[in-house]
């Protein structure tokens, strides 16, 4: 027979040992919790931040403008009016700027995403000195700053317009022209076509297939994940262009959405209602292309680090 | 593998090649080219063009409003690219925390979207934001703290700093990311190692993350310096016709940027030539900048 005090110490050493690592443990959660509970109050607190303007900017396209000019701003709508976006959309320059900028981003996205893969295929698929010097060229262009050369680019136009009697100021196809080939897209599409192997390449060959036929079939289907992200990429960058279609573009009606909001800034800012009703729709197509590309855009921008 | 040939056997593939070269003779490579020969010509007219030399670069020495622009643009990127590389490596640790996937690709969604947004519709929504006096967002936030009112774009003490306030907001989140793929790289062993060495949470930060985030940091340094440097969109929208001015660079040339004034000489003065010298010299001064940077980067934080 065991001896009841003996097992009753065992019991107290057990249960202080019990005590022990319980008290442990949860400590350890307790830190982890004020480390966990630390760390989500600074996202949600930076989150509020980084998500305020949007806020501000959508309760405020709402607001009745006595509401807007009373001192101080009021922090939620107390009146709900849509009136300002019916008065941006009603004027006529409005939607015609909305379309200047998904025509300019929508077809620019479309010619770049061609050239760059082809021009990717055929550096990176048919290895020649040729290809490797003028990639390394078009490369170093990266280096060189768009903005810089604005004014040359400008004086081109002209030209072809003197020269070739092709009107190239107020056009699409002028916006359009310095992006052609898109060193930034050549560039990541050489990286993607580094994945594709060359046995199907060769196995398409022995199919009879053409060049172009294999850039079809084969090429395009495989790198199409690096497409859809280089496709968002552009698409977001040339929606957001201003210096050069407003360097292209001196006629209203050619105006893109960023160069039309400014239409609304006088010499004295007065009607707030309507640039923020304006800036507002300016921001759905960009807002609404985030969420279903996100996953494209974050990829797009991580594995190439490089913007612009 | 074949010794390479210099021109693909595959014709379809060297037309392909040979546009390209063609375009880009054409248009960007001649354009950056002739930016430096334009810096020597003199625009009359559009068609009327003169060799003046030295001149334009003579004037350049003397002009009060090219200085002030550089040294806006400087002083701009000094105030955005800091505070931007902490905010932005401050997320990334922060979202690096967050080991659930969705939750983290939540939390990292506003300021990721706050930097893809255009810049021209959310300059709009700041500059209303900006608003002097007791009208204004920030003048009311300000007052629940007892301080302002402050005159932010209006007056000339305060206009770049507002300008740079809204270029962290949009940047911090480009920065973030970039961050986040760098602290995803570093490889969980170096951590463990520290632990055992008995490193504390700042000392494993100070001396295994930092150090290890250096390519990281001397990219985004880089880049976001030009970037700043080039900045544009911002100022040509926050401040036209602020402080009463119709042009954009005010209150009293207090905003005006390198790219700004480029623009303001070829677009609004058909200074060509002008505009094309103050290209050559900051392009000149970017390139020593990033050489400089990426020596003393490279350097300092070497281990």
């Amino acid at each position: 027979m065991k001896n009841p005090t003996s097992i009753s110490v065992a019991k107290r050493q057990a249960l202080t040992g019990m005590v022990r690592t319980v008290a442990k443990v949860s400590a350890i959660v307790s830190r982890i919790k004020a480390s966990k509970l630390a760390l989500y109050t600074m996202l949600t607190a930076l989150s509020v931040i980084f998500l305020f303007p949007f806020y501000w900017t959508i309760t405020s396209s709402v607001k009745e403008i006595a509401e807007l000019r009373a001192i101080p701003p009021t922090w939620w709508p107390h009146s709900f009016t849509l009136d300002h976006y019916k008065a941006v959309l009603w004027r006529p320059t409005f939607p015609r700027y909305m379309l200047n900028s998904l025509i300019y981003a929508g077809a620019t996205t479309a010619v770049i995403l061609i050239t760059s893969s082809l021009i990717g295929f055929a550096i990176e698929k048919f290895p020649s000195k040729y290809g490797n010097i003028l990639f390394w060229l078009i490369y170093s262009t990266m280096t060189v700053p768009f903005n810089l050369y604005v004014v040359p680019l400008f004086l081109l136009l002209i030209g072809i317009e003197k020269t070739l009697h092709i009107p190239m100021r107020n056009t699409y196809w002028g916006m359009m022209l310095p992006w052609i080939c898109y060193p930034f897209g050549i560039f990541l599409m050489r990286q993607a076509m580094k994945a594709v192997p060359n046995d199907l390449i060769d196995a398409a060959r022995i199919d009879g297939a053409s060049t172009l036929g294999i850039y079809r079939i084969v090429i395009l289907p495989l790198v199409s994940t690096k497409l859809a992200a280089l496709a968002a990429l552009i698409f977001l960058w040339k929606y957001d262009d201003l210096l050069w279609p407003i360097i292209v573009a001196n006629r209203a009606e050619m105006y893109p959405i960023t160069a039309g909001l400014l239409e609304y800034t006088g010499v004295y800012w007065v009607d707030y209602h309507l640039y923020i009703a304006a800036a507002t729709i300016a921001l759905a197509p960009i807002v609404l292309i985030y969420f279903i590309l996100q996953r494209f855009i974050i990829q797009g921008i991580a594995t190439t680090g490089l913007k612009g | 593998m074949k010794a390479e040939r210099f021109f693909p056997k595959d014709k379809t593939i060297l037309i392909v090649l040979l546009l390209t070269t063609l375009f880009f003779s054409v248009v960007t490579w001649r354009s950056i080219l002739q930016t430096f020969m334009l810096g020597f010509q003199k625009y009359e007219t559009i068609t009327k063009v003169h060799w003046v030399g030295l001149d334009n670069y003579r004037r350049l020495l003397n002009d009060d409003i090219f200085f002030k622009s550089i040294r806006n643009s400087f002083v701009y990127a000094l105030m955005v690219v800091p505070a931007t590389l902490v905010v932005g490596l401050l997320l990334a640790i922060l979202l690096n925390g967050i080991k659930n996937l969705t939750l983290r690709g939540t939390y990292s969604a506003p300021a990721f979207l706050a930097n893809i947004v255009p810049i021209v519709a959310v300059a709009i929504v700041w500059r209303y934001m900006y608003r002097p006096s007791d009208i204004g967002l920030f003048n009311s936030i300000l007052r629940l703290f007892g301080l302002g009112p402050l005159m932010w774009l209006r007056s000339s003490k305060t206009a770049l700093l507002s300008l740079a306030i809204m270029g962290v907001w949009k940047g911090a989140g480009y920065y973030m990311l970039i961050y986040l793929a760098g602290l995803q790289a570093i490889p969980r062993e170096y951590y463990e190692a520290a632990m055992v060495d008995g490193a504390n949470a700042w000392q494993r930060f100070r001396h295994v993350t930092l150090p290890l985030l250096t390519p990281t940091t001397v990219f985004l340094v880089t880049t976001g310096t030009m970037g700043a440097l080039m900045m544009f969109a911002e100022v040509y929208v926050m401040t036209t016709g602020e402080g009463g001015a119709g042009w954009a660079g005010g209150p009293a040339y207090s905003t005006i940027t390198i790219m700004l004034y480029i623009f303001n000489t070829a677009f609004s003065y058909f200074h060509y030539g002008y505009a094309s010298a103050i290209a050559v010299v900051t392009f000149i001064i970017l390139v020593t900048i990033g050489l400089i940077q990426f020596r003393l980067l490279r350097t300092t934080f070497e281990y």
